[in-house]
């Protein structure tokens, strides 16, 4: 006995229809009940084991084939209705989208990232202090006379201390470096970002500003390793490395010697070029800790040196990110913010990532 | 502090040029402020005659001069009163540049006549506001001659900053020896000091009240008594040399001290003796003493203040100030010189008190050299006898304290240990030398003796700077200073939350904004009591130190509404102050939130932002930096930016981490802002301890195969039950299976009672062995029912 029927034959009858109800007919012709397949199967019983056995595989073989064909073939339909469907299907996208405001982050925050990734790597720690702090850790430990002009009343703010002596908003970062000394032992490598303060306001200074301090004490820094650290972090900072720079002798009470750094600049169509040019931009003050400091700090100047640096992170901004107008800064007018703000995701480690 | 080049080559014998000069001055330490050199500007114009001067044929007030130049004859069109045929006057040509005017100079038509060139005024060189008329010159001058050689303008002006430990240096003197030492020539003798015998005992005295204990606060005065004396205007070049440093010429003995307060750094003062009652002496003020001064004020003084007193009155404020009637005029016949030093912390202290700058207190402030009492009055002397004649009395003097040798022994290894260079010893040596030290050599040992006019030389230090910033700055080497040893934390756990918070705000959509640490003091007072004042405020409206964040972020409000934009996500992290807290200040991340931040977006909800908008931004910014917000307790918020019933803090353990809500309508209100604002506060520090965990402690993943279920539920319940109580307690009857509860609908209104609120929950079951049965689920459910029907007076919504 052979089957009725060939399965090249049903394949063609299958792919021919053009809709499910048409293959659902020809699923109930083979494989329904009282289908063709399902029928022989009730024949089988008839045969010799042999015969049983063979026309069993064959049957099987032919119900899998016409089962699988099937559904193919529905997917084939369903697929083409559904194409069908999305031809009809369209919006506008070209309508706005939400436009949620992206956040950013403020350029003084974003260069202090960038100041701390620089000195990271060259294995400083971070130091942070109060605000409001003590005479004698803005001043007088930092060796800061008691007559001296910065003291004066137009200078500093000072705020009323409950135990009758005054406070002052810190006029540098400096006191860090003092809280630092006295509560730890050499050797010693911070730096200290923080807001300070000074009685001036026009269009060059504003109340608050931003200075970044440095502090290394152990027993054989010296100038040439200040002045070599610093170097390094400008020309990282402002990613020029034939950074053309001065280093020349300065004064400040607590450093002795002390210097001041310079940096080249142009001005070409009221843009800043840093880096190269006959005109000098000032930017940092540095020297090596004056023995008096450490010696108010009880570190034993006989043992340990050591060199200190600060500098203002607003002018350090502005020279990176060609900002203009230092108020604006402090302004809350959005549309700055977002103009010089940076994303979140703009990283300041070397790989970006 | 300024002098001309002229002026420094008195005291320095060089050939070096400007550009060298003004190098090396910024090099070794005396930073250059400006350089004015008038030679280049000037350089175009020169002595010309006028030919020909004839009426303007179109113009009555105009006349077209012929000028011949040292370049040729030239038609000018002129107005000035004064261009007349003969004269002689300064010419300037075509395309240059008319400084006093700033326009390069172009020819042209005038009232059709043509002009080629033009013949200035004293306004158009920059040198005066005289306008009246052209430059006239002696006929004397030959045409071609220079204006600025004319005008004695040639001289360069240089400026230099002066650190306030170099006296020294605010005299010219002080410079030249520095440029001296830095290799550019050689410090000349100085011909002022020099010995002039009297010829009468001086009539007047000097005293002094300071002895013993006191003695240092004016350790001496010295003078000189001049009769017959001519004062008149002081010669021309002297009056140049003054006015090229910006100083006004008034009196030939007035100009003289001004000058060797700059020549050689040591102020002086002269009395016109005939207004003198007996002698002159130095002592302490009375309380209240009024002294009229040369500025024409009358200064009222207090006990611990310098002042110079005759028999009947005040005549002078020690080292700030002279007195008014004493002063010298052009009739003063006889006079009376002061020559003084004085503790630099007194006149410090009473230049402040009356506000009150001037040439003698800025160098008595920063210290002068003590021997000058002494060479003062000769300089004096000779110059005095040299430009008013007269004769001079014997000197005179109180005791006069002598000043210590400041003597310290140098270690000539420390150049290298500490400044990182290695100078040969006998160059060391040399450059001490030539800055006045006195060096003595044992060994690797120096004994020196700094020089009377360096009282700022103090230490090894001291001593190392002034070889090294002769030696050159620039000799420094550079060393490797990376460091990859013993690497450690750059951050502490507080400060990592307190900088990396403004990247999890900044990426929750939030601008970030840095604002002051003050603040009104009215506002202020809304949201503390315990505000901590300014006592010198720059202004009336920052005289406090904020105890909050947030208003000055609000004061965005209504700034950018005028710019069209009316909402914003703002923050900023940064101290508030509060006297109770420990360093009366502690790091807050606040954020505000306004408007509708999508934007009038056709797809976006008409929705302004509220108080579960921003506590989503809150839980996710808390969420990336770890907080365990799952944990938190929701307590009353304990401060008064906040609306009292639309607002809670977040407590983890005994922390508040955060509080958020809607803000008091009452600080909105005293800002003027009339819409609602949202806001969050963070206490950066208290997410310290929520620190990313190291790849080694993260626990396994548990992958879970069993069927979750999830169930829900409507009660009905009092408005007063806060959900989060809810949740909690369905929580904790089994923290592992309860896998989450969810609120999906929260109902209050009409369909319901008032007092009462339906609240449904989603609760998500995690069965942890096997599979859970239909028993078990339904046990659960009414366990989760009877649970919040008993705990909360609910009932079960069907």
């Amino acid at each position: 006995m052979s089957l009725s029927v060939d399965s090249v034959d049903i394949k063609k009858k299958i792919e021919n229809c053009k809709t499910l109800q048409e293959v659902e007919v020809i699923r109930l012709e083979y494989l329904g009940k009282k289908g063709l397949i399902p029928s022989e199967m009730k024949l089988l019983s008839n045969l010799t084991i042999d015969q049983k056995k063979i026309k069993g595989q064959e049957l099987n073989k032919l119900k899998t084939f016409v089962e699988d064909t099937i559904n193919d073939h529905k997917i084939l339909i369903e697929n083409k209705k559904l194409e069908e469907k999305l031809k009809n299907e369209s919006v506008d996208v070209t309508l706005p989208h939400n436009e949620e405001v992206a956040g950013n982050i403020h350029p003084i925050s974003q260069t202090i990232f960038s100041i701390i990734e620089i000195f990271g790597n060259l294995n400083y720690s971070v130091e942070a202090g109060p605000d409001i702090e003590s005479d004698f850790n803005n001043f007088s430990a930092l060796n800061i006379p008691p007559h001296h002009p910065a003291r004066e009343m137009q200078d500093t703010f000072y705020v009323n201390n409950t135990n009758g002596e005054d406070n002052v908003l810190r006029t540098h970062t400096s006191p860090v470096q003092v809280r630092t000394m006295l509560k730890s032992k050499p050797p010693i490598k911070i730096i200290v970002p923080g807001r300070t303060y000074r009685s001036d306001s026009d269009s060059t200074h504003t109340p608050m500003f931003h200075q970044v301090e440095g502090l290394l004490v152990n027993k054989d820094a010296t100038m040439a390793d200040l002045k070599s650290t610093l170097i390094l972090f400008l020309k990282e900072f402002f990613e020029i490395d034939n950074l053309k720079y001065r280093f020349r002798p300065s004064y400040f009470p607590f450093t002795e010697p002390s210097a001041e750094m310079d940096v080249a600049y142009t001005k070409k169509n009221n843009v800043l070029k840093i880096g190269e040019g006959d005109d000098w931009l000032e930017i940092l003050g540095c020297g090596m800790v004056n023995p008096k400091v450490l010696e108010n700090c009880n570190i034993d100047s006989s043992v340990y040196q050591g060199f200190a640096f600060g500098m203002g992170i607003e002018r350090l901004s502005m020279l990176k990110y060609g900002i203009t107008d230092m108020r604006g800064l402090f302004d809350l007018n959005l549309k700055w913010l977002d103009h010089y703000g940076f994303s979140p995701l703009d990283l300041k480690t070397r790989s970006e990532i | 502090m300024k002098f001309t080049l002229s002026w420094l080559k008195d005291h320095l014998d060089t050939n070096e040029d400007l550009e060298t000069i003004v190098d090396t001055l910024t090099r070794i330490g005396l930073e250059i402020e400006s350089v004015e050199d008038k030679s280049k500007d000037f350089n175009d114009f020169t002595v010309a005659e006028v030919l020909k001067a004839e009426k303007h044929p179109d113009a009555d007030r105009l006349k077209v001069c012929t000028v011949k130049s040292i370049d040729g004859t030239f038609q000018v069109v002129c107005g000035a009163p004064n261009a007349r045929e003969g004269m002689k006057g300064i010419f300037a040509p075509e395309n240059s540049f008319i400084p006093g005017t700033g326009v390069k100079l172009k020819k042209s038509k005038i009232r059709g006549v043509e002009s080629c060139g033009m013949l200035v005024s004293e306004r158009e060189m920059g040198i005066s506001d005289e306008h009246d008329g052209i430059i006239e010159v002696d006929s004397k001058y030959l045409l071609g001659e220079k204006f600025i050689e004319v005008f004695n303008l040639d001289d360069p002006v240089i400026e230099i900053n002066i650190t306030p430990n170099r006296g020294d240096c605010l005299s010219i003197r002080g410079v030249a020896r520095d440029l001296a030492a830095a290799g550019l020539g050689k410090l000349k003798e100085s011909k002022l000091i020099k010995n002039n015998e009297g010829t009468f005992d001086s009539p007047v005295k000097w005293e002094k009240d300071f002895n013993g204990d006191t003695e240092y606060i004016c350790p001496g005065v010295a003078g000189r008594y001049f009769k017959n004396v001519t004062n008149k205007e002081s010669p021309a070049w002297l009056q140049q040399r003054l006015k090229a440093i910006g100083l006004r010429p008034i009196s030939a003995l007035v100009d003289i001290t001004n000058y060797i307060t700059y020549d050689l750094g040591r102020p002086l003062h002269v009395y016109d003796a005939d207004k003198i009652n007996g002698n002159l002496k130095m002592r302490y003020a009375k309380e209240n003493e009024v002294c009229l001064t040369l500025d024409e004020e009358k200064r009222e003084c207090t006990k611990d203040m310098i002042v110079i007193s005759d028999d009947n009155q005040l005549h002078g404020i020690g080292g700030v100030m002279g007195g008014l009637d004493s002063g010298c005029s052009f009739d003063t016949k006889n006079v009376f010189l002061e020559v003084a030093l004085f503790d630099p912390i007194s006149v410090t202290k009473t230049g402040r008190h009356f506000k009150l700058q001037s040439d003698a207190r800025y160098r008595f402030e920063r210290g002068i050299d003590p021997t000058s009492i002494e060479w003062g009055v000769q300089v004096a002397t000779n110059m005095i006898l040299d430009l008013c004649g007269g004769e001079a009395s014997n000197p005179v003097q109180t005791p006069i304290l002598k000043n210590k040798e400041n003597i310290l022994d140098f270690n000539t290894d420390k150049i290298k240990s500490l400044g990182g260079v290695d100078v040969p010893k006998d160059k060391q040596k040399s450059i001490l030398e030539s800055l006045g030290f006195g060096v003595s050599t044992k060994g690797n040992m120096f004994n020196i003796t700094a020089p009377s006019f360096r009282p700022d030389i103090e230490g090894e230090a001291d001593i190392v700077e002034e070889i090294l910033r002769i030696y050159g700055f620039d000799q420094i080497p550079l060393t490797n200073v990376s460091d990859h040893n013993n690497k450690k934390n750059i951050l502490s756990a507080e400060l990592k939350s307190f900088y990396k918070i403004k990247r999890a705000i900044a990426n929750t959509g939030y601008i970030e904004a840095v604002t002051w640490s003050f603040m009104n003091e009215k506002i202020a007072k809304i949201l503390s009591a315990n505000v901590i004042k300014i006592k010198n405020p720059i202004s009336a409206d920052l005289d406090v130190m904020r105890p909050s964040n947030i208003p000055n972020l609000l004061s965005a409000v209504n700034l950018n509404k005028s710019k069209m934009i009316t909402s914003g996500k703002i923050f900023e992290v940064g101290p508030i102050f509060d006297e109770t807290l420990e360093d009366k200040q502690v790091n807050v991340a606040s954020g505000i939130g306004y408007g509708n931040v999508s934007g009038n977006n056709w797809n976006s909800p008409k929705k302004d932002f509220d108080v579960f908008a921003i506590k989503s931004d809150l839980m996710r910014i808390l969420k990336s930096l770890n907080a365990p917000i799952d944990n938190l307790n929701y307590e009353a918020i304990n401060n008064k930016v906040f609306h009292p019933g639309k607002s809670s803090s977040l407590r983890i353990g005994k922390n508040i981490i955060a509080n958020f809500g809607e803000l008091n309508p009452l600080l909105l209100k005293s800002l003027d802002i009339s819409n609602t604002v949202v806001a969050f506060e963070i206490f950066t520090e208290t997410l310290a301890q929520f620190q990313n965990k190291k790849a080694s402690t993260i626990s396994a993943f548990d992958n879970n195969p069993f069927q979750m279920v999830e169930r829900d539920f409507a009660f009905l319940l009092p408005k007063s039950i806060i959900v989060n109580d809810i949740v909690n307690k369905i929580k904790k009857i089994d923290k592992k299976i309860i896998n989450k509860v969810s609120i999906f609908d929260v109902y209050e209104g009409e369909k319901i009672d008032n007092d009462s609120k339906s609240i449904a929950i989603r609760v998500l079951l995690q069965p942890l062995e096997k599979t859970f049965s239909d028993e078990e689920i339904e046990s659960f459910s009414n366990q989760i029912i009877d649970l919040v029907i008993t705990s909360f007076r609910a009932t079960l919504r069907k």
